[in-house]
């Protein structure tokens, strides 16, 4: 099979980029990943359990997270309870949305600075 | 949520997603409950809203993945809607250029492209002339003689089959009525060397050929059989009366078959060779053997006719056979449809130009989001793409409305179609025309959104945004729309200029003086059928009769029998030798001192009738009329000019030579005519400028037109001319009864379309001229609205302002004219060269002074609006606009 194209998958909707990077720190399994979103958006995103395995499903059939056996050391307090991670495309997929936001970060920077000058 | 209502909910997704992750997801639920008790109720809708979405998400992922083309159309198909002003504009541009092409390319295919339908024969099939060396360069091929088809048959080796026809006109008999039926006399292999077979019935044997007048037998078109027969198949076996014989139906040919144009009746023919050599009436079809170049055929040809000449010194020396293809011997003069497509290519540019432009200032104004799109990571390929994908859509679109425009034009045009072409020439929109129309909707595609895609997808990304470099750009823009819209102006003037001459040239031939008035003359024709009618002297009576009887009518005032109506037939020719004057008339290739006139019979009240009085000399008399060989003519005034100049012809004698330069009569002039036109206007040659009119007794001819001069409208005298005619034999039927001046308008018909097709087509083009500057100085407005502001704050008047956007429109327009001078120039002079005007100069003062007028007023008027608008501009505001 092909390596995909990480550009293909670009670009990343929000809530996409920020359990790509919830995973990319350590293996999480669902709650885990609710609450490590709400963290890092500060509490502006908060998934619901529909949405969270709806963007799951696609990113582990997209090839960007898998699921891993559970870490040493988490204590199992469910059988139930999977675990994820980024895998190297997702990782890929990560890089290139950040690099894309940061172009048009750089872009609108310039116009509003030209702006001001003229 | 409650675990119940939550596993009640699951049940919304599919059961292979809940298979995977339903324990998951009732874990992590347990948690979020936990975290914030039971009554989360946000979770339903999430819940079910997710459902839905992976159902979507399931069901886009089986289907196969959208290609970028498809990803680029649909995009393509929502920018364009959000801009439904723009979108409507260049489409309308488009369906504009490609209906025109479609009907013209409709008509081009018909008449040269499409094969004919003789199947695998349709190539192969020709047909066989003689020329003869003394031949004004002018004048038209001539027929051959039965005894020449005979012995190409035989000598030639390079036709697989030589067969030939001579047109005819029936009368038949189905009913009380007589109907008039165009036919040939055909050799009865004839329609076995076209590969068609009749549908009922039989072909001819040859032992059924027969002499003209004595055939025993008949093939009907299935058109004929539907009319006359009510296609009743009883008919076969049948006789009926034609030419007042009795002639047997054999057979019904295919429907839509007719030949050789719309002909629709035929009787086998024969003849003893040797009787008539010099007889040169029929014209050969011939089967080229396969692989047989048509050029190896006609020297094949030539050398047959080498030793025809040879053989038959008397009659065959100086003749060749001249070849022409089916298509050829049919459609004759392309002129006219080489012009047309040649006009259509022009507006399709101009359209396509027009578009271009569109595209530029649509495109500048979407910049920013390019830009946005080069950054975010779009590489230039893939915006040209995009931007290519929109013309191909406007192409797209545009050409569905072309074709649908051009089959309601096509069948406007097809309706009015005057004189019946051949029968295979059906002019339609089928699969052909489609495909070319598909072909060219990809060559506007490229010529309208390439260069604009080009230009626009050079963004800058790390200049995005900059103020300075979209200045920069838009001004390189601005030039590019102003290149197109030159080009514009100069291609509507070559359409303008080209229209003007010949709707001039229609003009003038519609008002050209027929040299009689038309006002009140009837005109029509008829053909003394029946073996009642086989002596001259016969005829003559008949003729005369039919005259009275026509006078007869009330309000009537005056009669004619003639042999051709003048202004729109032709006539035979008769070879002419001034008895006694030897120097300064030769005009025989061979040196004979001869010269070729036309000939045409006619009874005493032609001049009465016409309204005109000779210039010398009297009228013939009724006693001439009736003799077949009286040796009284009238010569034309031209004629009289060139033999006798100063001098009076009255009295003088003139011999009539044959072919063989043998002296068969003399005749005397007693009259001197004034000039009419034979032929049609535009198409007299030398030789039909020069006219002796003999009584009619002395041709004889069996198909004659009768002209009457009336009170009042003429047209009110169409019927009772036609029961006159009948009154005298019921076989006697009049055909193509026409008032001469409606006669005019059908012989000026093809002229009349041609300019039609060209004036529209130069309107349609000044009109997309007139947009595409009016777009120029809009943007260019729109642009330098800051400029605008600037020059008003310090002091510059509205009318500067005016003025400074007239100027730039009205420059762009100069600079086209400027360019297009030239080229419309040799546009008329190509027009003239190819014999399309007529008594109008290429360089004609009413055409080169009014149409660049026209022109430069038409485009002056386009900029004045938004130039209007500009200098209306508030310059704080518009400086406060781009400020901040």
């Amino acid at each position: 099979m092909p390596r995909p194209d990480p550009a293909t998958f670009l670009p990343l909707k929000t809530e996409l980029s920020l359990i790509l990077l919830s995973l990319e720190a350590r293996p999480l399994h669902g709650y885990a990943i609710i609450k490590d979103v709400r963290e890092r958006s500060e509490g502006g995103i908060e998934l619901q359990t529909g949405a969270l395995y709806r963007h799951l499903r696609r990113l582990l059939d997209d090839g960007l997270i898998v699921e891993v056996e559970r870490p040493a050391g988490e204590e199992s307090a469910d059988e139930r309870r999977r675990y994820y991670r980024v895998t190297p495309l997702g990782r890929q997929v990560v890089d290139a949305d950040l690099a894309r936001m940061s172009r048009l970060v750089d872009a609108a920077r310039m116009q509003r600075t030209v702006r001001v000058k003229s | 949520m409650p675990a119940p209502l939550f596993r009640l909910l699951l049940r919304l997704y599919p059961r292979s997603y809940r298979r995977r992750f339903e324990a998951e997801m009732l874990e992590t639920e347990r948690h979020l409950t936990a975290e914030s008790g039971p009554a989360r109720w946000r979770a339903v809708p999430d819940l079910v809203a997710s459902a839905l979405a992976v159902r979507a998400d399931l069901r886009r992922e089986r289907r196969p993945a959208v290609s970028g083309v498809v990803m680029d159309l649909w995009f393509a198909m929502r920018s364009l809607r959000q801009v439904p002003g723009f979108t409507l504009t260049a489409v309308l541009t488009i369906a504009l250029g490609i209906g025109a092409h479609t009907v013209v390319y409709a008509i081009v295919d018909a008449m040269l492209l499409r094969p004919l339908p003789f199947g695998d024969r349709s190539d192969r099939l020709v047909t066989l002339h003689s020329t003869h060396a003394t031949q004004a360069p002018d004048w038209g091929n001539s027929d051959l003689s039965y005894a020449d088809l005979l012995d190409l048959r035989e000598q030639s080796r390079t036709l697989a089959a030589v067969e030939g026809f001579l047109e005819r006109n029936f009368s038949v008999a189905a009913t009380d009525d007589a109907a008039r039926v165009p036919g040939a006399s055909v050799t009865p292999g004839l329609f076995g060397l076209l590969g068609v077979d009749p549908l009922h019935g039989r072909m001819f044997r040859d032992d059924e050929a027969a002499e003209p007048g004595f055939e025993p037998v008949a093939l009907i078109s299935h058109a004929l059989w539907q009319r006359l027969f009510g296609g009743d198949i009883s008919i076969i076996g049948t006789p009926v009366l034609l030419n007042a014989r009795q002639v047997t139906v054999i057979g019904v040919m295919p429907e839509g078959f007719l030949f050789p144009e719309q002909h629709q009746l035929w009787v086998p023919y024969a003849s003893d060779r040797t009787a008539a050599r010099a007889n040169r009436a029929f014209i050969g079809v011939g089967l080229l053997a396969p692989d047989v170049a048509m050029g190896r055929a006609a020297a094949d040809l030539n050398r047959v006719a080498a030793t025809l000449a040879t053989t038959y010194p008397d009659t065959n020396r100086g003749w060749g056979v001249h070849m022409l293809t089916l298509r050829e011997f049919h459609v004759g003069d392309t002129r006219g449809v080489s012009s047309m497509l040649a006009a259509v290519a022009l507006l399709l540019l101009v359209a396509c130009a027009n578009v271009a432009g569109l595209l530029i200032a649509r495109g500048v104004s979407r910049e920013r989001e390019l830009v946005t799109r080069a950054a975010l990571g779009a590489g230039r390929g893939r915006l040209v793409r995009l931007l290519l994908t929109e013309a191909f859509v406007i192409a797209v679109i545009g050409g569905v409305a072309g074709v649908v425009a051009a089959m309601w034009g096509l069948a406007v045009i097809v309706s009015t179609v005057s004189e019946a072409p051949a029968y295979w020439f059906v002019p339609r929109i089928d699969l052909r025309v489609v495909a070319a129309t598909i072909v060219v909707t990809g060559v506007v595609t490229l010529l309208a959104g390439l260069a604009p895609a080009w230009r626009l997808s050079r963004v800058d990304v790390s200049a995005a945004g900059s103020s300075t470099r979209a200045a920069g750009a838009s001004r390189g823009h601005r030039r590019f729309q102003r290149t197109l819209v030159t080009a514009q102006v100069a291609v509507s003037l070559v359409l303008l200029v080209g229209a003007t001459l010949l709707a001039r040239s229609a003009i003038e031939l519609q008002r050209a003086d027929p040299g009689f008035d038309t006002g009140s003359l009837l005109s029509g024709r008829f053909y003394i059928a029946g073996d009642a009618y086989d002596s001259p002297v016969a005829r003559a009576e008949a003729v005369t009769r039919v005259v009275d009887a026509v006078m007869a009518i009330p309000g009537v005032t005056s009669v004619a029998a003639t042999q051709s109506i003048p202004a729109d037939d032709g006539a035979g020719t008769l070879m002419l030798r001034p008895t006694g004057a030897l120097a300064g008339t030769a005009t025989g290739a061979d040196g004979i001192n001869t010269m070729g006139v036309i000939a045409i019979s006619a009874t005493a009240g032609l001049w009465d009738t016409l309204g005109l009085s000779l210039r010398e000399g009297r009228a013939f008399t009724q006693a001439e009329v009736l003799d077949p060989l009286t040796d009284v003519v009238h010569i034309n005034e031209r004629l009289a000019t060139r033999l006798w100049p100063g001098e009076s012809a009255l009295d003088r004698t003139l011999q009539v030579v044959n072919a063989r330069g043998v002296v068969t009569s003399t005749v005397r002039v007693v009259g001197v005519t004034p000039n009419l036109v034979y032929e049609e206007f535009g198409e007299t040659t030398a030789q039909s400028q020069l006219n002796v009119y003999v009584p009619y007794g002395r041709s004889g001819s069996r198909t004659l037109a009768i002209l009457a001069r009336t009170s009042g409208d003429p047209a009110m005298y169409a019927d009772t001319l036609r029961v006159a005619v009948r009154s005298v034999d019921p076989s006697f039927a009049t055909f193509d009864v026409l008032t001469m001046a409606d006669r005019r308008h059908v012989t000026t018909w093809g002229e009349r379309f041609l300019a039609g097709t060209f004036s529209s087509f130069a309107v349609g083009a000044l009109l997309l001229a007139c947009l595409g500057t009016y777009g120029l100085v809009a943007y260019a407005a729109a642009q330098r609205r800051r400029e605008v502001g600037v020059r008003v704050a310090i002091g510059a008047t509205r009318a500067d302002i005016l003025a400074l956007f007239v100027r730039g429109g009205v420059t762009t327009a100069l600079a086209g004219a400027t360019i297009g001078a030239p080229l419309a120039l040799l546009t008329a002079r190509g027009l003239d060269q190819a014999g399309l005007l007529f008594e109008v100069s290429p360089w004609d003062l009413w055409v080169w002074m009014p149409v660049p007028i026209v022109l430069m007023a038409a485009v002056i008027l386009a900029t004045l609006e938004p130039a209007v608008r500009a200098s209306h501009v508030d310059p704080s505001e518009a400086l406060r606009a781009q400020g901040t």
